[in-house]
């Protein structure tokens, strides 16, 4: 970890055993919605924590008008609204916003990175920010060519003064397989990979990173992590809202381009992967992309076999009527953008051969829930025969990604009493239960890392390209062919034709 | 039932159908207690308009009290811990003045169900005795501990290696807890915490919640030097002010904290103590030092003083402000210090006349159970803190010899 100063003997023993070097965070986008509402509240309470040291800034730019109070004060509103406390120590807020500048300017204007240029020379003179600095681009995507580019000209992807410069980049990264090896492409001319983080706020969340200690801090799992015990994994990724007026994006994406070849496989690959040699950013990366580069590549003519689509229709969630997803606003009444999603997966390789990794991604389902259901396979011989076929279940180890964050075994125990009955019961264990302590937003573990220069829960260019690839049959196959939208309401697990998809294997949805 | 509310973790807390009828006064039936604890739970579990518990459990919690005064006050804050860090929890209430007599009770403590999440519940068992029965405490508890979980003893009470119940406890604990703020003979009792941690280095770990509200001022103090270009005066230091405000009930002694801080400071900077020139001046407590530079270099001097304020803003016992600093060509000062509301911490860097940039930040005096809460969170022993009682303990000596 090349930014914690491991020779200060005052660091020793202490809890906050990390603190970041001075830098400069430059937001590209500042004026919009993410910044106030994820990125100034989480630098804030960084910086609250003592994890941010005092020589520490924070330039937005963006095309709004805007002088550095304006801008401060509305970040001010940001951290009030959005974070958890509701308020801010004016005083505290005060010495914070010191350090937070703005620069207005058009995003391919090379005047303006002239002006934030100077800005950023005058806050190291000034703050003793030491030339080190992260660019933060969460701009329209369509923008991010440019901002590279443009950076790239006014010298500012390069290290100055012998600091370090870095570069976080949001999702989508891409909008199909060409466009994402463009990007990085274009990334790669300006930038070296090390300098880059592309962002999948997914790994920044607390249970997918315990999903790497349950896997290798548990002797237990490990030996039977299997096609030798495991009959097949379900991953779901369901979420109980609609478009929620991001209708206009929504219909060039989908939910195969939204969820699945990002922040899915990211999850699939920390199931899949092998033991990485250590925790440093590319033994990790290392192993979830030979992983993923296991997966079987889908047939173009036989995308039906492997995956299933569908688009919700009206229907009812929580108690609540709610549209179809051609009635959202900025949505075309006809659309064929698919809002439920289902894949099977198979992975070329010793541990997983022939072990189907299903995986179901929608909007509108019954509730929110992401789970790794492991499914277990029978016991070889059976005692119990006698009893009825519904009594005889295999065990079923579920990760619980969001909400109510846990781990949860299926297991068979005997009814009480004179005769052999079975009754399936969960063992449960719930992050909320055993540790009641709030975990840290995602973007302030993910900007922490950044800041420190460890990369591992960002997405290396290998694997963004690498989730392309998988997706791209089933994106051209669903491109080319119509669908029977809308085919299941809102409110319900999905169309028919996903159970019909598993049934068909001799297997069954897990109902969340 | 009654029913208490803090923010994050609505709780109830229910007592068992047991009195201490149940249970002869002269001795405890543990299997009787654990009956009652399962039948606690069969109760819960059965509790049809909360949809069935939770029931968790991730470490055992002693807790000793000196007497049955602040029972209330630690049941409350039991509540609170044990939300946080789902316990069996043992109350030990001694009265060594009381007649003899043991008893026992046991209670669940659970957070209420939210629209995601199910009751989580922990238990309580609460022992009293009174007159020599105290003594039965350590054998009382043994059988009620749950297995392979960690035993943290929470010592509300002096720690002294001669008390038996103490050292019976302690073998039983993986870690024991205590709070120097509550020291009644600040000096005497930290030289006293000295020797146990010198005596006992193989033996239980031991936590400090006096440490623990160090913690921010720590954490401080080092974020200075992890900027690179300060580093190297760390290595320039010579000269520590700590300034504190005395104790309301000993206004002639340095506070617990203030000496864990200087201890903290000099332990971690290698600094030995001169004893022979460390003196009072006035109020001030001046502690010499020699500074190693290394094999074949000259040694170098330097010094903490310990300097009484008396602001109003700042509590007895809590320290005012640290500085450290560096004399001669390339001066630099290095200060964090409480504002006046008490609520915020100021940093401010200062090489040669130039004031470099410094911040305001929020000081949370954190409450005793998210310290408790913090000391759950660590297993092993603390060399850093007993290094720094130590060096603490060297400073009293010298001092009370000055």
């Amino acid at each position: 970890m090349d930014s914690t100063t491991n020779d200060n003997p005052l660091r020793e023993g202490l809890r906050l055993e990390r603190t970041a070097e001075p830098c400069t965070v430059i937001i590209f986008g500042a004026s919009g919605d993410l910044t106030k509402r994820k990125l100034v509240p989480a630098l804030y309470r960084l910086s609250q924590e003592k994890l941010l040291p005092a020589e520490f800034a924070v330039v937005g730019f963006s095309r709004s008008a805007m002088s550095h109070d304006d801008f401060r004060s509305k970040m001010k509103d940001g951290v009030i609204t959005f974070s958890e406390a509701k308020r801010v120590d004016e005083e505290v807020w005060r010495s914070f916003a010191q350090g937070i500048f703005y620069v207005p300017g058009d995003i391919n204007n090379p005047d303006a990175y002239r002006r934030l240029s100077e800005l950023l020379d005058q806050i190291d003179r000034e703050r003793g920010t030491a030339g080190n600095r992260v660019f933060y681009l969460s701009t329209a995507p369509e923008h991010y060519s440019e901002a590279i580019k443009q950076l790239g000209a006014a010298n500012l992807a390069r290290p100055q003064n012998k600091g370090w410069t870095r570069i976080i980049i949001e999702k989508p990264f891409g909008t199909d397989l060409a466009t994402a090896k463009q990007l990085n492409e274009e990334v790669g001319t300006v930038f070296d990979e090390e300098q880059v983080y592309r962002i999948d706020h997914y790994l920044g969340k607390e249970t997918v990173q315990n999903l790497m200690v349950f896997r290798f801090a548990n002797g237990i799992f490990e030996p039977i992590w299997n096609r030798q015990y495991i009959d097949h994994v379900q991953i779901t990724n369901a979420e109980a809202i609609g478009v929620e007026g991001r209708g206009g994006y929504y219909e060039g994406a989908g939910v195969l381009r939204d969820m699945i070849q990002n922040h899915v496989f990211q999850v699939l690959s920390l199931v899949a992967m092998e033991p990485p040699i250590s925790l440093s950013a590319n033994a990790v990366r290392d192993e979830k992309i030979k992983a993923m580069h296991a997966v079987r590549n889908i047939p173009l003519d036989r995308v039906d076999e492997f995956a299933v689509r569908g688009q919700y229709g009206p229907g009812s969630v929580g108690g609540k009527s709610v549209p179809g997803y051609r009635q959202e606003s900025g949505v075309n009444p006809e659309s064929r953008t698919e809002t439920f999603a289902v894949l099977k997966l198979y992975f070329d390789n010793w541990r997983w051969a022939g072990v189907p990794f299903y995986i179901r991604s929608a909007k509108r389902m019954p509730k929110r829930v992401t789970e790794i259901a492991i499914q277990f396979k029978e016991v070889p011989h059976l005692l119990f025969s006698h009893l009825p076929s519904q009594q005889l279940e295999p065990n079923v180890l579920v990760v619980r990604i969001q909400p109510d964050e846990g781990i949860t075994l299926r297991i068979g125990a005997k009814i009480p009493g004179q005769t052999t009955r079975i009754r399936w019961v969960n063992m449960d264990f719930r992050y909320g239960a055993s540790f009641g302590v709030a975990s840290p937003e995602a973007y302030e573990r993910l900007l922490l890392d950044c800041v420190l220069g460890d990369s591992t829960l960002y997405a290396r260019r290998d694997m963004t390209e690498r989730g392309w690839e998988i997706v791209m049959p089933i994106l051209e196959s669903w491109q080319q062919t119509r669908a029977a939208f809308p085919n299941y309401e809102a409110g319900t697990w999905g169309p028919q034709a996903a159970d019909d998809f598993i049934e068909k294997d001799g297997r069954r949805w897990r109902r969340p | 039932m009654a029913t208490l509310r803090i923010p994050r973790f609505p709780l109830c807390y229910r007592e068992a159908d047991m009195n201490s009828e149940n249970i002869p006064h002269s001795s405890i039936d543990v299997a009787a207690i654990e009956r009652e604890l399962i039948a606690l739970w069969k109760t819960a579990g059965e509790d049809d308009e909360h949809g069935g518990v939770i029931r968790a459990c991730v470490l055992n919690l002693l807790v000793y009290l000196p007497s049955n005064e602040a029972s209330n006050e630690v049941g409350e804050l039991l509540t609170e811990v044990t939300a946080a860090y789902p316990s069996r929890a043992i109350a030990m209430i001694a009265e060594a003045d009381a007649p003899s007599s043991i008893s026992a009770f046991v209670t669940s403590r659970c957070t209420l169900p939210t629209a995601t999440s199910k009751q989580v519940c922990c238990e309580q068992v609460t022992i009293m005795a009174g007159g020599e029965q105290v003594n039965e405490m350590p054998s009382a508890v043994a059988p009620l501990l749950l297995s392979d979980l960690p035993v943290y003893l929470w010592w509300r009470t002096v720690p002294m290696l001669a008390d038996k119940v103490f050292k019976r406890l302690v073998d039983l604990a993986d870690r024991v807890i205590i709070d120097s703020a509550a020291f009644a003979d600040p000096h005497g009792d930290l030289l006293n915490l000295a020797v146990l941690i010198r005596e006992t280095s193989r033996w239980a770990a031991v936590s400090d919640l006096n440490w623990s509200r160090l913690s921010e001022w720590r954490a401080l103090l080092a974020s200075f030097y992890d900027v690179a270009g300060y580093r190297p005066l760390l290595d320039r230091l010579d000269r520590i002010v700590i300034e504190y405000a005395p104790l309301a009930e000993d206004v002639g002694a340095i506070p617990p904290r203030t000496l864990l801080l200087g201890g903290w400071l000099t332990s971690r900077l290698g600094w030995q103590l001169d004893d022979q020139h460390t003196r009072r001046q006035g109020l001030i407590s001046i502690c010499e030092m020699t500074i190693n530079e290394g094999k074949g270099s000259e040694k170098r001097r330097g010094r903490i003083e310990f300097t009484p304020v008396l602001h109003n803003e700042v509590e007895p016992g809590h320290i005012a402000s640290v500085s450290l600093m560096v004399a001669g060509e390339g001066a630099a000062s290095f200060s964090v210090k409480k504002l006046a509301d008490g609520h915020r911490l100021e940093t401010v860097v200062t090489l040669g006349e130039e004031r470099r940039i410094g911040r305001v930040l929020g000081y949370g005096n954190p409450s005793e159970s998210m310290l408790i809460g913090r000391e759950m969170e660590i297993l092993g022993h603390d060399r850093v803190y007993e290094q720094t009682v130590l060096a603490a303990g060297e400073m009293i000596l010298a001092l009370v010899q000055a």
